[in-house]
């Protein structure tokens, strides 16, 4: 830079301005970037690509290419996109027990309700499932069942919450957002009745 | 200007946006933090402030033009994304409903008097020197912090401001002598 403002008197106050400079905020770049992970998924599914950022994981989709779902990722949370080749022993843990609830989760895309469906839906363990209505119930919303079938549908991070345990109140499986062959699968090999 | 290859940071974003944009907060990422801080008196908010600031930063060039990108002055740039942020914040703030009665001190209360933040300035170590800054003109106080913080030319605090040079200049050096007049003792 060329131009130097001239100062009406140096010397004074400029040294003890230029002090109150301060660095980056620690970790800025991981409060910024989502960091995208390719990991082993539960066998009915395969690889999964799983996004995550500062506040929690965001995004998980099966698929072995990070980069083909950079584009989605970016679109849905506004942030642009680091692909890690390490996987966080935390979600490596959840995904091999399907235990995902001690997990931190970035739901802020979602509505309020949404929130709470799907946070009702991570309480369900592994071997179990709930009917829709038990959610609705579970969340205060009893004659809300079609609205919580509609929120477990947009599940941005399926398999880790567990929306697949949440099924017709008849006995059937009911629909999932990754089919439902994949739904049959994966209780089956958690062995829910 | 940052380079690698012959090529500036603003051509390298320009081409692969995610690529480059790590380079993007290594280079400005301090010059955001103080201008947050200092300029903007964000006090704690400040850290969130920053990052915010490079979110939008990054939203913004998602939807320009490579030509755009690459024409960009980036720090003058992401300064101006930085106090138009921390504007929007006060604004959404000052909507809230109040929650503590009306006090005295509030009718000489401009936006840049002592607040709780100016508070948060002076716990941060900087001293009353921080506090102070926080009390001049907005204008004043951005310029000066540009031009001595974080060590801005006459062109770029004009083009944050939307000024002309020579306008920029007198926010920097009336907003020095407001400084000495209110804080004799932090002279040297």
């Amino acid at each position: 830079m060329t131009d130097t403002p001239p100062d009406p008197a140096p010397g004074a106050l400029p040294p003890a301005l230029a002090a109150l400079a301060v660095p980056a905020p620690t970790g800025l770049a991981d409060r910024v970037f989502a960091d995208v992970v390719v990991a082993d998924g539960p066998p009915a599914v395969g690889a999964v690509v799983v996004a995550r950022t500062e506040a929690g994981i965001a995004f998980l989709r099966p698929g072995t290419d990070p980069d083909a779902w950079a584009g989605t990722i970016r679109e849905r949370l506004r942030r642009p996109v680091r692909v890690r080749a390490v996987v966080p022993p935390d979600l490596a843990d959840a995904l091999r027990s399907g235990r995902a609830g001690g997990l931190r989760y970035d739901l802020r895309d979602r509505t309020q309700f949404e929130r709470s469906v799907l946070e009702a839906a991570l309480a369900i363990p592994p071997g179990e499932t709930r009917p829709y209505a038990w959610v609705a119930a579970s969340i205060g919303r009893p004659r809300a069942v079609r609205a919580v079938g509609s929120a477990l549908a947009r599940n941005p991070v399926p398999i880790l919450i567990p929306c697949h345990r949440v099924v017709r109140g008849d006995g059937v499986v009911g629909r999932y957002l990754l089919g439902t062959g994949t739904k049959r699968a994966l209780l089956a090999a958690e062995a829910a009745p | 200007m940052t380079s690698t290859g012959g090529r500036t940071l603003a051509e390298r974003l320009a081409e692969d946006l995610d690529a480059a944009f790590p380079d993007l907060l290594d280079a400005y990422g301090g010059a955001v933090a103080t201008t947050a801080r200092r300029a903007c008196a964000a006090g704690d908010g400040a850290d969130d402030l920053t990052a915010e600031t490079f979110l939008r930063a990054w939203v913004a060039l998602r939807g320009y033009e490579p030509a755009r990108i690459a024409a960009l002055d980036l720090r003058p740039w992401l300064l101006t994304i930085c106090l138009n942020q921390a504007r929007n914040d006060r604004r959404r703030a000052s909507r809230r409903p109040r929650t503590a009665p009306f006090d005295g001190a509030a009718p000489g209360r401009g936006p840049y008097s002592p607040s709780p933040e100016d508070v948060a300035v002076r716990r941060d170590g900087a001293g009353a020197l921080g506090a102070l800054l926080a009390r001049l003109p907005e204008p004043q106080r951005v310029a000066v912090v540009l031009r001595h913080v974080v060590g801005c030319s006459a062109a770029e605090i004009a083009s944050v401001l939307g000024c002309a040079e020579g306008t920029a200049r007198s926010h920097v050096s009336r907003g020095l002598e407001r400084l000495r007049t209110l804080a004799p003792e932090v002279d040297r």
